[in-house]
């Protein structure tokens, strides 16, 4: 019964897709073979100009390339032969030949192919490819080709491959690139955005609706993007096979998992929000996005897990932490506008396939040494799971370029990932996670690093892949817990929402992000954006000195204004004694110090004697300011940025000043090290 | 009447523990003074990282890790010489009062077990009972790669076959296994000591490969024994850590500090009394009724 309404859900979105706004449109007809982990694949493409300027041109995407050898763009980049920690490529080649290509007139557009290197130039690089129409496309236009191709699956590799009877096969098929509009992104002209494939690239393409049949052994069971919409089983020979056909609606990438079904087992669950979407989660998005609860409310969603049979004991926990992310992206960030939800966990051997995000269809990376403490009380299961869940939003439907702006997708979904992380944890939602920390622990590590790194910059341009994970993933949730900060949670979370509402499926770039973050909060946040993720420069504020003098009364002789006045029993009048005002105790200043290049406002809290406290915010500007007070408490601390606002800022020792050291508070919490150290003793004992 | 007993007792090692509780204080408190000039180290940093805090007030989430990160990374290498060299004074220490205590035991029991004596005749045999420390050691690591190494093929091979039940198996066997080895080894050592103490004994080698065979001899007292004073000890040992975890007043109070040093007192009592468990293998009479003699 509950197949049946997903699946009259699917019919009735895909219909309601009938009124087309994307521009293109695949039918695909593929069949595996699992023996040689090979495709034989045919599809109808109908492309639809909408860059508002004629095009004689269609750019493609041929990923699979990218494995074909050792010269490849990817393999060259890749270095130590691994993206994931997985195998190296062992020789398992993969690739992509495109057998005929011909336009709906059954005019051969093949010979017109040629292969385009529009990033390194590199001959050996064959994963963009060129053809030429025999007429132009002009704008609101469309054109319909038919491709037939092989494809070469590579052992798995960047989350693509085959091992052993497993595949996951993405990136498989003859992909358009996307054509843009004069403007976007700063084109200074209408054209195709079709980057070759770099071991730190992902992928950009258009939305559209995809209709595929997918031909597998008999006994494989599959897991798709969208929706199985129909099922027959055909006899060749001897062979049973079964043919599935699924369809998915505005979407801008098609996935498929296949593998046999004593191998992975098929979990069918749901997402309903009446019974998953926790309480305070509800009454926080409410406070926080001033939206009632009916504004709020969420579709039910059915879920499609794929696990190896060995795995079974962590199903339950990868729902469940799928169910917790789609609650809390549906309420912050809109409901999941899809009828289902496919997740994959690889097999052992299959790592290279784990943590990745497609529209519609996540995988997950679990093990089953996550079964048991003290790994199981970790949340590493709920945590990849709720994150590549998340990549649904900034990746799937959002849909920013991910060669050229990483961020845009990683870095978002990182902040949004690890609030909710932390939200689940301050709730317990989950009690097998025992150890948390979410946000304490990037910014740990974000400190571990805290050395310059560009956010802004495409990704196979950074130096190393690990300057490119630095930026695009925690330095970019960084600074957007930065900026809730500035902005306060309830004019950020607002922002975020607007965000993604006002731009799904529509290729949002950085500048429309800044742009709307600023229209939200009503203010203009360019100058944040340009320091945070066009420039490099780090946060550092630090209390640099505080000088206390006794204030005595001053000698000599006073101006009362119209005349001199002395201290008594001096020449002249002498004075009111209390023409000076009350005695003064303290002359205080203090200077604090912008260490890093970073600008921006910071808050200063000074806390005085008899607990008096005061709040002073300093614009950061300069280099340096000082704070002057003449009060009658001794100051006795001072903390630059008390509420931890610049979650970007790494060194924080330098943030706090005391009038007395306290060593003993400083050994109250270092109370563990003493016992610690001397266990360290007890290595030694049975061998000595 | 003598009473010969030639297999490890517990009772027989708290009572001499009991008679030679001036050891148990030394061996306390040197134990912990090798570790003073790490500790001060990092007190130091702590009032540099955590000093400047003002009282009562609320970290911001990651301040904590990040003021604690800063402090271990500018002691870091200060820090891991003094815990390095706290590791082999240990360790060096250890094999000098199991010196010690073994030659009086066997070779003067009649003297009295004071403190210097003991130190005194185990620095006169020091070399030798490192030597049998360092064939214990190597022999450890042998057991643990005789174990390890064929495991991680098994484990490997299970994962590309994507048998993950069988690779969690071998897993899981190894680490059973890897405590088995080590107390394996820690038996044999103990029984090896008091092998060596034997007038007649020469060699380390031997002593340890005569303790090895000793331990398949009598398994259920020599393991019986480690466990109860063994693990007892360490037990003792990870009271200073592990409670406070559940009783916040005990952290870097002097209630917490009263309650470290009586646990860390208790876990050298034991661990000289665990020593002493063995002496009745190198034939030290015991003298049924008259604790004081051996």
């Amino acid at each position: 019964m509950r197949r049946s309404f997903f699946f009259l859900l699917g019919v009735l979105i895909a219909c309601a897709g009938a009124a087309y706004e994307f521009p293109v449109d695949y039918e695909i007809t593929v069949e595996l073979n699992p023996q040689t982990h090979r495709l034989q694949g045919a599809e109808r493409i109908r492309w639809t100009n909408m860059g508002g300027v004629p095009t004689s041109e269609l750019w493609f995407h041929l990923y699979l390339n990218a494995f074909a050898g050792d010269r490849t763009t990817f393999m060259r980049g890749m270095g130590e032969g691994t993206l994931r920690g997985g195998r190296e490529i062992d020789r398992e080649w993969g690739w992509t030949r495109v057998i005929s290509l011909r336009s709906e007139d059954g005019i051969d557009l093949l010979p017109s192919l040629t292969f385009e290197r529009p990033d390194d130039g590199n001959p050996e690089d064959f994963t963009v490819a060129r053809v030429l129409l025999e007429r132009p496309v002009e704008p609101g236009a469309s054109v319909t080709v038919d491709v037939t191709f092989e494809a070469q699956l590579p052992r798995v590799i960047a989350r693509t491959g085959w091992a052993g009877d497993f595949h996951l096969i993405g990136q498989w098929f003859p992909k358009l690139g996307v054509y843009e509009a004069e403007g976007h992104g700063g084109r200074a002209e209408a054209g195709w955005n079709c980057h070759q494939f770099h071991p730190a690239t992902e992928f950009y393409s258009d939305f559209g609706r995809y209709r595929v049949q997918l031909t597998v052994p008999e006994d494989f069971v599959v897991g798709a993007t969208g929706v199985q919409m129909d099922e027959r089983t055909v006899a060749e020979g001897t062979a049973r096979k079964r043919t599935l056909t699924f369809t998915a609606d505005r979407v801008h990438d098609f996935v498929w998992c296949a593998a046999p079904a004593d191998l992975m087992a098929v979990i069918e669950s749901d997402f309903d929000p009446g019974r998953d979407v926790p309480a305070p989660w509800l009454q926080r998005a409410q406070s926080l996005l001033d939206l009632s609860a009916a504004e709020l409310e969420l579709p039910p969603v059915h879920l499609r897990l794929l696990v190896p049979h060995t795995q079974m004991e962590l199903g339950d926990r990868m729902l469940r932490g799928a169910r917790l992310g789609m609650a809390w992206y549906g309420l912050f960030y809109g409901a999941y506008p899809y009828p289902q939800l496919t997740l994959v966990s690889p097999p052992p051997g299959a790592e290279e396939a784990a943590g990745m995000e497609y529209p519609t269809f996540i995988t997950t990376g679990a093990t089953k040494l996550l079964e048991y403490p003290p790994v199981s009380w970790l949340g590493i299961n709920e945590g990849v799971t709720v994150h590549e869940f998340g990549h649904q939003y900034f990746q799937g439907m959002l849909a920013s370029n991910e060669f050229e702006q990483a961020w845009l997708d990683e870095g978002l979904n990182t902040y949004a990932d690890t609030s909710c992380m932390e939200a689940i944890s301050n709730d317990r939602l989950v009690p097998e996670i025992r150890i948390s920390g979410s946000w304490a622990s990037k910014r740990l590590s974000w400190a571990l690093r805290n050395s310059p790194v560009q956010v802004d910059l495409e990704a196979w341009k950074f130096r190393t892949r690990r300057d490119y994970g630095t930026a695009s993933y925690k330095k970019t949730a960084l600074v957007l817990k930065t900026l809730e900060g500035l902005l306060g949670p309830d004019v950020f979370a607002r922002a975020m929402r607007s965000y993604v509402d006002a731009w799904r499926f529509r290729h949002p770039t950085g500048d429309d992000f800044c742009v709307a973050i600023s229209e939200s909060a009503g203010e203009d946040f360019g100058w944040f954006f340009a320091q945070a993720l066009e420039g490099d420069a780090i946060v550092d504020w630090a209390v640099e000195d505080v000088i206390q003098r006794e204030k005595t009364p001053a000698e000599g002789m006073i101006w009362d204004g119209s005349r001199w006045v002395g201290p008594a029993g001096e020449q002249g009048d002498s004075g009111d004694d209390d023409a000076a005002g009350e005695p003064e105790a303290w002359d205080i200043h203090a200077d604090i110090m912008r260490r890093g290049d970073f600008q921006g406002p910071v808050e200063v809290l000074f806390l005085f004697d008899e607990g008096r406290e005061e709040r002073r915010m300093w614009a950061g500007q300069d280099r340096w300011v000082r704070f002057e007070f003449v009060s009658s408490e001794r100051l006795v601390a001072v903390v630059v940025d008390p509420e931890g606002v610049w979650a970007l800022e790494g060194e924080r020792t330098n943030n706090y000043w005391r009038d007395q050291p306290d060593s003993g508070a400083a050994t109250h919490r270092l109370w563990w090290a003493p016992a610690a150290m001397r266990l360290i003793a007890l290595a030694v004992q049975p061998w000595s | 009447m003598a009473e010969k007993k030639q297999r490890p007792s517990i009772i027989w090692g708290v009572r001499t523990a009991a008679r030679m509780w001036a050891l148990v204080v030394v061996v306390w408190l040197v134990g912990m003074a090798f570790f003073v000039p790490a500790s001060v180290v990092l007190q130091r940093a702590a009032v540099e990282a955590f000093g400047h805090v003002p009282e009562g007030f609320d970290l911001p989430v990651g301040d904590g890790a990040i003021l604690m990160m800063g402090l271990l990374r500018d002691v870091a290498d200060t820090l891991l010489v003094g815990l390095v060299l706290a590791v082999v004074l240990s360790w060096s220490w250890t094999v000098l009062w199991h010196a010690g205590v073994a030659r009086v035991s066997v070779w003067d029991p009649e003297s009295s077990s004071g403190v210097s004596r003991i130190l005194g005749l185990g620095l006169g045999a020091w070399w030798r009972y490192c030597r049998l420390s360092l064939v214990a050691l190597v022999a450890l690591l042998a057991l643990l790669a005789a174990i390890w190494f064929p495991l991680t093929l098994g484990i490997k091979t299970a994962f590309e076959a994507m048998a993950e039940d069988r690779m969690v198996l071998l897993i899981g066997i190894g680490v059973v296994l890897s405590p088995m080895a080590k107390f394996l080894v820690w038996g044999a050592t103990l029984r090896g000591a008091w092998e060596l103490a034997r007038p007649d004994a020469r060699s380390p080698v031997m002593a340890w490969l005569r303790g090895l065979i000793g331990v398949f001899r009598q398994p259920f007292s020599t393991f019986g024994t480690l466990l109860v004073l063994g693990i007892g000890q360490a037990l003792f040992a990870l009271v200073p850590l592990v409670a406070p975890i559940y009783v916040p007043a005990l952290r870097g109070t002097p209630v917490g500090s009263g309650v470290a040093a009586a646990a860390t007192l208790a876990a050298s009592f034991l661990l000289v009394a665990l020593f002493a468990a063995f002496a009745p293998i190198s034939g030290v009479v015991f003298r049924s009724g008259d604790d004081d003699e051996a």
